[in-house]
């Protein structure tokens, strides 16, 4: 073995810094040519399949919404159907039937023409396949072909929402004789796949031959930055066009920078803290509401938050249909002395008998909910209950929920579909989810008469007395509804945001 | 000489496979030990216990873990690493995918820490005792002191926003570049295009840079401190009085005994380096071994992360093996 | 005795780097130890009539000299309880991990053959495991809190010590002095105590401080990554870990526990290397015969 020359090293080290330094002060490099009409989107989330059968996180969601075409979908920004796939829908009285009537002429990226049995096919194969999002057809009975363009769903039960529910991507027509959809998907809608590096970017180009027209963009591509305050700077440089998933605490800064454009809107997810009604000391209700007194919710919103939430008073968030802007006067609010005569009252004067109580939580997706916890940590000490905060990684997070082992938790809800039962069901009746051990019956039955009711007037009326009912059972603390933003060059055209976060690239436009 | 090297590395190399059996059944039996599994990672909070169920079941995770095992160790040494149940992509391919990148940004930061380390550690050794070398050891404890966190993300703001370079990511997306071997210092100039590659070559440079500082300062500390060491030694001293001339000693004596120890912990962090880091990954949106890893746990991917360890302890082991042959090759009189 | 121990002592402050790194060290432990008692803050205070933190470091924003965090915690109280736990946890994990891994390689490599094979590949499994991934499995056995990511880090470390200690053995094992001792029929045991360990000492002493270094990094970053401390904990990696994403309008809550963290870890690692210097037989032989 001969050791390099005295002299080399030195001269090496010369070199590799004089050609740092010149790299880094002398040459800017220039930005790309770009004869095509190149939308770069950065987002925070990296998708993990994009086969609409197996689909099940905001990421997959995102580019699949955009490969392939839902039954339904929404009327730009809202909440409100919109005829997608399918020009018009139906349901018979009782809501257990529902005819869909598809749009003729529509074809995939290979060619085949949509039809009845093509739709029947692609539900017949996300039930057999499983994946995860398969629960959402568990209340399909069977599909019907009725004619070459029409289908119909026989459900197992009266299920008011179906039309919400037929927005999601497990409605996504697939081509039969498509095979490996995860890497090569084939689809009706107005992108296709151009290659995928995962964790690092996806690449869309425009399907020249989309029933609607063609899009305006000729690429799409998607770049994953798994940190957001990276794609803070990305988005400051002009590296990336569309900015999905910055954290509240740049929001501000963005929102005061000239070129920058931004869109916001009232989301559907809603943050709470759930409390164990199965055991000590959570079963007790006043102690619930001494909690719900207890927490300084504008410091939550306004300090922590920046005002990029608003507050959420009582089961459902402002943005959906049945929600009772009357939760706003008799939901609880900040009040420390009422705080502390309901803990009294509850048993325990000045928190004197009360263990210490674990708060767990999962802040890996959401890093605010560390500090938010923080604050609830403290206002709680206040009034004399002491909290432990742990933070678990998602997985150990949901084993802890599923198997009823903490005293309080905080987690978001994101619905599958936009209706009123995506919350009150799941969340709040007990043959739902039931994660806090909360039991009333008169909220089972009206739970269940609402999802079975097909008018909206009487539904409404139904909604309004559960939120009541819940509130007043205080089963969580009610904490807020994050706000919905995207952030984009001043260049890019047509991006709409959708409470239900459905993002779609087939308007969007660089001018 | 040759042939006892030989039968050393054969002996070791042996010796290295059970090891990576080993890992591979100590990872098998830690990621069913995290609780949760990947279906209730993907379904979520709203999964109910007979989704959870059903989704396990479709998954093959039902199975008792030793039947789970035997199906996985089958297929493995058939050189099948199995399929992510999330992705449902082959596990070789999501590291082959992942692993140029991780490769890319460690040789890179490697060489720079270890040309740095190696040359101002023996320039301090030799001018000991000077203010050059109180200024060297000053400046190499500063950077082995410096933590990594905050150095991510200063070095992200510096770049990117007071220099205004690129940051993040490694190529601007903008540019169509082919890929040939996944190193992108590599195709963008196979795809002779010199502003991409002028691209991704400043993007390299602050993820290298947070691991090559802490690095480079400890090489330097290491390597003086070995340095001196040898020089005190009395064979070094016994060639001093024979007036060897300054140079043949350094190199032919100093150098080459010095040098032990630097191999051993050079390679012992060409190891660690190689694993990715999750931090450094993350702020720079690297898409290398350290986020699969890292995202396969908090998914509970077990088959991705079964095939990402198998492939660190790999890396690892051989490395070790590199290193410990060198010993032999350096220092004859070490042969277990 | 007692004169022989002061004299050590006045002996090891004469080394310049020891001097600076007692001084830094002394310095934070006060503060800390003020910090603890007379602290018009605790460490989890939110003030609720500060109206918009941040507030920054400023003459205005008196008592909160490093200013607070974006929940209006005092900067400064939490960086000085943080050098407590943070120490406090390094020192935890140095003294057990070097202790277990000084042990396996004195060990392995003084009695070589399988002992040694079987505990260097034990070794080589040990390293390959993701230290996040064991401090995940921990915390689901014992629990989620700083002491799992303590435990997972004494595990991952083990190797460095016991591979460092076993080359250094192998060296010394065929020098004359320890071929002696075995011909003189000294005890297996003897002889690693009497001959093999105060070879190993000095590099193994730098290496402990340095790990202590190490260690409180490697805490930090598992903090960082939401593995180790939990709000409202004061703890480095965990304040970089929030502050720091908002530190471009606020740099102090994330930089100044990180400069804290810093000069923490440098007078570790600058006491570390002034004792080397000191416990190193051969260069004080030097130095004598040079003189």
């Amino acid at each position: 073995m001969s050791f390099p020359r005295k002299t080399l090293i030195p001269v090496v080290v010369i070199l590799v810094v004089a050609v740092v330094a010149a790299a880094l002060f002398l040459v800017k490099p220039p930005a790309p040519q770009q004869a095509e009409k190149k939308l770069v989107v950065g987002t925070t989330y990296d998708p993990k399949t994009l086969d609409p059968a197996l689909a099940y996180d905001i990421a997959s969601a995102m580019v699949v919404q955009n490969i392939y075409d839902q039954l339904l979908g929404y009327k730009p920004g809202s909440t409100d159907l919109a005829p997608r796939l399918a020009e018009r829908w139906e349901s018979s009285e009782n809501a257990t039937v529902w005819t869909f009537y598809l749009r003729r002429n529509v074809r995939f990226h290979d060619g085949t023409e949509l039809t009845a049995d093509i739709v029947k096919y692609s539900i017949e194969r996300a039930k057999q396949l499983q994946g995860p999002p398969a629960f959402l057809l568990d209340v399909v009975d069977r599909v019907e072909v009725v004619d070459k363009y029409t289908v119909r769903f026989v459900l197992k039960y009266s299920f008011a929402p179906f039309a919400s529910l037929a927005t999601f991507t497990i409605f996504s027509p697939v081509p039969p004789n498509a095979t490996n959809l995860e890497e090569n998907p084939v689809g009706t809608g107005p992108f296709k796949l151009e290659s995928w590096k995962k964790g690092e970017q996806i690449v869309l180009t425009a399907n020249k031959d989309y029933w609607r027209g063609p899009p305006k963009l000729d690429k799409v591509i998607i770049k994953i930055y798994p940190d957001p305050a990276t794609l803070r700077v990305a988005l400051e440089k002009g590296e990336v066009d569309l900015a999905l998933g910055i954290q509240p605490q740049d929001v501000e800064a963005l929102s005061k920078n000239p070129n920058i454009k931004m869109a916001s809107i009232e989301g559907l997810v809603i943050e709470y803290l759930g409390m164990n009604q199965r055991r000590e000391p959570f079963n007790n209700t006043l102690l619930r509401k001494a909690i719900n007194y207890a927490i300084d919710y504008d410091y939550i919103l306004n300090v922590v938050l920046r005002g990029t939430a608003s507050r959420l008073y009582g089961p459902l968030p402002p943005a959906v249909f049945g929600y009772d802007p009357d939760v706003e006067k008799y939901g609880y609010k900040y009040n420390v002395e009422q705080a502390r005569k309901l803990l009294a009252e509850a048993g325990y004067p000045d928190g004197k008998g009360l263990r210490e109580l674990e708060l767990i939580i999962s802040s890996s997706e959401r890093a605010e909910r560390k500090d938010v916890a923080a604050v609830i940590q403290r206002s709680l000490k206040e009034i004399g209950v002491n909290v432990r905060i742990v933070d678990l990684d998602w997985p150990s997070f949901l084993d802890r929920l599923f198997n009823h082992d903490f005293d309080m938790y905080m987690v978001d809800w994101f619905p599958d579909y936009v209706d009123p039962d995506d919350w009150v069901t799941p969340l709040f009746s007990s043959q739902g989810l039931n994660i806090d051990g909360y039991n009333n019956t008169l909220v089972d039955q009206l739970a269940l008469k609402a999802r079975q009711t097909v008018d909206p007037g009487e539904r409404l009326e139904i909604y309004k007395q559960l939120q009541r009912i819940i509130v007043d059972d205080a089963p969580w603390v009610f904490l807020y509804v994050p706000k919905l933003y995207a952030f984009m060059q001043s260049n890019v055209e047509g991006f709409t945001l959708y409470p239900a976060y459905y993002i779609d690239f087939y308007p969007v436009d660089k001018v | 000489m040759a042939r006892n090297i030989l039968q050393y590395v054969f002996y070791r190399l042996l010796q290295s496979i059970l090891s990576v059996f080993g890992a591979v059944v100590i990872v098998f039996i830690l990621s069913r030990v995290l609780p949760g599994n990947p279906a209730a990672a993907i379904l979520g909070p709203k999964a109910t216990p007979e989704n959870i169920a059903r989704v396990t079941r479709e998954w093959g995770l039902d199975k008792s873990y030793l039947e789970q095992f035997i199906v996985y160790f089958s297929r493995l040494i058939r050189g099948d690493l199995g399929d992510s149940y999330i992705m449902g992509y082959n596990v070789s391919r999501l590291i082959a995918e992942r692993l140029p990148a991780s490769l890319e940004l460690v040789v890179f930061a490697f060489a720079l820490s270890l040309v740095i380390g190696v040359t101002l550690g023996a320039l301090a050794a030799r001018k000991h005792d000077t203010k050059l070398d109180l200024a060297l050891t000053s400046l190499s404890v500063m950077g082995f002191s410096f933590p990594t966190l905050l150095l991510g993300v200063i070095l992200l703001i510096l770049f990117g926003v007071n220099l205004g370079l690129p940051v993040g990511g490694r190529l601007d997306a903008r540019f169509t570049v082919k890929t040939y071997t996944g190193l992108m210092l590599i195709d963008t100039l196979l795809n002779g295009n010199i502003n991409a590659f002028i691209d991704a070559f400043m993007r390299i440079i602050p993820p290298a840079l947070t691991l090559a500082i802490p690095l480079s300062g400890l090489l330097v500390k290491l390597t003086r401190n070995s340095v001196l060491e040898v020089m005190n030694q009395d064979y070094v001293r016994t060639a001093k009085m024979k007036k060897l001339p300054e140079k043949v000693i350094m190199y032919k004596h100093v150098m080459r005994n010095a040098l032990i120890p630097i191999v051993t912990i050079a390679g012992l962090y060409f190891a660690v380096l190689v694993t990715g880091d999750v931090v450094v990954e993350t702020i720079f949106a690297w898409p290398g071994l350290g986020r699969l890893v890292w995202e396969a746990v908090t998914l509970r991917d077990y088959m991705v992360i079964q095939g990402s360890v198998l492939l660190v302890s790999i890396i690892y082991i051989t490395v070790n093996l590199i290193v410990d042959t060198l010993y032999v090759y350096i220092d004859p009189r070490i042969r277990g | 005795m007692i004169d022989s121990t002061s004299r050590t002592l006045r002996e090891v402050l004469m080394v310049k780097r020891v001097r600076y790194g007692v001084i830094i060290l002394l310095s934070f432990l006060a503060l800390s130890l003020i910090v603890v008692f007379f602290s018009p803050f605790q460490y989890d205070q939110i003030s609720y009539n500060v109206h918009y933190p941040p507030l920054s470091p400023s003459s205005v924003n008196w008592p909160y000299i490093m200013g607070t965090d974006n929940l209006g915690r005092d900067v400064f109280t939490r960086t000085f309880y943080a050098y407590i736990l943070d120490t406090g946890c390094g020192l935890a994990i140095v003294s057990l991990s070097g202790l277990i891994g000084l042990i396996i390689g004195l060990i392995s490599g003084y009695l070589g053959g399988l002992v040694d094979l079987v505990l260097m590949r034990i070794m080589d499994i040990v390293i390959s495991i993701p230290g996040f991934m064991l401090a995940i499995a921990i915390a689901a056995v014992l629990g989620s809190s700083i002491v799992n990511a303590v435990i997972s880090v004494v595990i991952v470390t083990v190797p460095i010590y016991a591979r460092l200690v076993r080359g250094m053995v192998l060296s010394v094992k065929e020098s004359l002095f320890v071929l002696a001792a075995k011909e003189a029929g000294l005890s297996t045991v003897r002889i690693i105590v009497k001959h093999v360990l105060p070879q190993v000492t000095p590099i193994f002493i730098t290496q402990l401080t340095m790990e202590l270094s190490n260690a409180i990094i490697y805490i930090a970053a598992l903090s960082f990554i939401g593995l180790g401390a939990q709000e409202p904990v004061p703890e480095w990696g965990l304040m970089i870990s929030t502050a720091r994403r908002y530190v471009r309008e606020a740099w102090w809550p994330a930089v100044l526990p990180g400069l804290v963290m810093f000069l923490t870890v440098l007078s570790f690692n600058l006491i570390g290397d002034g004792l080397r210097d000191y416990l190193d037989p051969r260069k004080k032989l030097s130095v004598r015969e040079t003189s």
